[in-house]
């Protein structure tokens, strides 16, 4: 249902893509930024090959990545690291995938993404449990975040998501109406998934309305993991 | 808005004035600390003075984006013109060249009956940035005399406050009120235009100047892109998205078709704040933590951006003048 694709920015500097692409790639300012659109794409062709689908080029549309016909995707670049995630439209509405090196955000920002029934279920404040809680808590809204983006056009701010820790991650439920088909109440599953120096999470949203539970019948954290050792070229980071 | 509140007289020269205490309303103030809409604040209390019913609903007519500094961004800045127009008032930003003219105009003002929203320096008044920061601030000077003047800081202090006159002239005189920056409103507004006017009004000036912000927009990015150690500031856009979704939330309430749009455009404005004050805890970023700052940035951009075409399309409702 939902694939993964991951891969390095500084392995990928000289990967050719689509003309298309390319020209994306080398409008931008900086190195930097042109590593990631390149790194981005790679990624992404990976998981739709993991989809079964052939790949094709992903460009903006309206400053969003436009992954074709067919298709839902999302894009996320941190540290050396651009991770993809590819799904089939017909079952999917929007998906949001992030990636979070542990240095962001910086402890000052808890409030700014967290209200008080967060708060208590957190980690004591402090601690480096409470530290990584509130980085996997800022990766988790993000793609939130962008899921939201995909299904309505507009995105959904921290505070107005409230995210209680499970075995898999978070589960976000929306604490006002979002638009007729996420009302408030409603959520999804934010799964998390750690590796070295960081974190990635993942939010899936039903083609169809209301969001009431989790559209993915499996767990995606092992595609992640997967996804993740291929492009660090090792085995699972659990 | 809720209930207004009458402010005590002043000393000499002023009147009675009426002013809009309860702007902590509005939507995100209560937890997104409204940085940068000190201005949109003084001037809506202008406009409350001169008869704008609903004025803090009714100021947010522009969505655009200036760099004013290039750590700087701040929205179009082109609600002054347009509200002095769609509503009939003389709405009029100024400047003096030195303290002695800034006094003398501040005084006709408050002769002819009318407050003056004055750009004070921060670091001179009771707020957050007290003896810290030089960082420009709008505040309404409603009366004065050879000794004193008498000032309500809406956002910090929302009481007739005051203030020696020489302590006035340091907070007016420093570089960052950008020569004595003031605002004035004489009069009584003239017109009440109806919720279809006041979107085709902001609906034109988005057109009008689409090209030129996305250029802004897209340049504030490509400095941040570039440049090594990142600190920013983009309050003034964030408050000006704020008050175009209290000027929607406002038309929704009668037009319901326009509740998705100032819902949208609501969260854009927190988005722009959550922004800006994750910038503000974690300044001069270097390595990761600014590259997601950037990050941040640009995909904000984008949000606004595909706002502005949002906004363009939507059809304004067929509503009759407000009686």
């Amino acid at each position: 249902m939902v694939e993964f694709g991951c891969a390095r920015l500084s392995a990928e500097s000289g990967t050719v893509l689509s003309s298309a692409e390319m020209a994306l790639a080398d409008r931008q300012p900086t190195t930097r930024r042109r590593a990631e659109i390149l790194a981005g794409r790679v990624a992404a062709r990976r998981a739709m090959r993991s989809l079964g689908v052939s790949p094709r080029p992903v460009l903006h549309r309206d400053g969003l990545p436009d992954f074709g016909t067919g298709l839902v995707g999302s894009l996320s670049h941190s540290g050396d690291i651009a991770l993809a995630a590819v799904a089939g439209s017909d079952r999917l509405g929007g998906i949001g995938v992030d990636v979070e090196t542990e240095g962001f955000p910086p402890p000052g920002a808890t409030r700014l993404l967290s209200r008080d029934d967060e708060l208590t279920a957190a980690p004591p404040a402090g601690t480096y449990a409470h530290r990584r809680w509130l980085v996997a808590l800022f990766s988790g809204k993000e793609s939130l975040y962008k899921a939201v983006s995909g299904r309505t056009g507009s995105g959904v701010h921290p505070l107005d998501v409230r995210c209680l820790p499970t075995p898999f991650g978070f589960a976000a439920r929306w604490r006002r109406e979002l638009s007729p088909e996420l009302p408030a109440g409603a959520g999804a599953r934010v799964y998390v998934q750690w590796f070295p120096g960081g974190v990635c999470t993942f939010v899936a949203l039903p083609r169809r309305a209301p969001a009431r539970c989790d559209p993915t019948d499996f767990d995606p954290r092992h595609a992640l993991r997967a996804a993740l050792a291929a492009a660090r070229g090792g085995s699972d980071d659990r | 808005m809720t209930g207004d509140v009458v402010a005590r007289p002043g000393p000499v020269g002023l009147r009675a004035l009426r002013y809009a205490a309860d702007l902590t309303s509005l939507p995100v103030r209560a937890e997104d600390a409204p940085y940068g809409s000190c201005h949109l604040q003084a001037v809506t209390n202008l406009l409350a003075f001169s008869g704008v019913p609903h004025a803090p609903d009714r100021i947010g007519l522009s969505f655009g984006a200036r760099r004013t500094a290039d750590a700087v961004l701040t929205g179009g800045d082109r609600w002054i013109r347009l509200a002095g127009e769609a509503f009939g008032v003389n709405l009029h930003e100024g400047h003096a060249e030195d303290a002695a003219a800034a006094t003398a105009m501040e005084a006709e003002a408050l002769g002819a009956g009318a407050a003056v929203a004055a750009v004070v320096d921060s670091f001179h008044l009771p707020s957050p940035f007290t003896g810290r920061v030089h960082l420009a601030h709008c505040v309404l000077l409603v009366g004065s005399d050879d000794d004193a003047v008498t000032v309500i800081d809406p956002m910090n202090r929302p009481a007739p406050t005051r203030y020696p006159a020489a302590a006035w002239t340091d907070m007016r005189s420093a570089a960052c009120v950008d020569r004595f920056r003031m605002f004035t409103c004489p009069g009584r507004a003239r017109r009440r235009p109806s919720a279809g006017e006041l979107l085709r009004t902001i609906q034109t000036d988005i057109a009008l100047h689409r090209d030129s912000d996305a250029r802004e927009l897209a340049g504030f990015v490509a400095w941040a892109e570039r440049i090594a150690v990142l600190t920013f500031d983009v309050a003034g856009v964030a408050a000006e998205r704020t008050y175009l979704a209290a000027l929607l939330g406002d038309l929704a309430a009668q037009h319901t078709s326009l509740r998705a749009i100032a819902e949208s455009v609501a969260s854009l404005a927190r988005r722009w704040y959550l922004l800006h004050t994750l910038g503000l805890a974690q300044p001069d970023a270097t390595g990761p933590q600014r590259d997601r700052l950037v990050s941040l940035l640009r995909s904000t951009a984008d949000a606004d951006t595909r706002m502005a075409g949002v906004l363009c399309g939507i059809e304004p409702p067929p509503v009759p003048e407000e009686k």
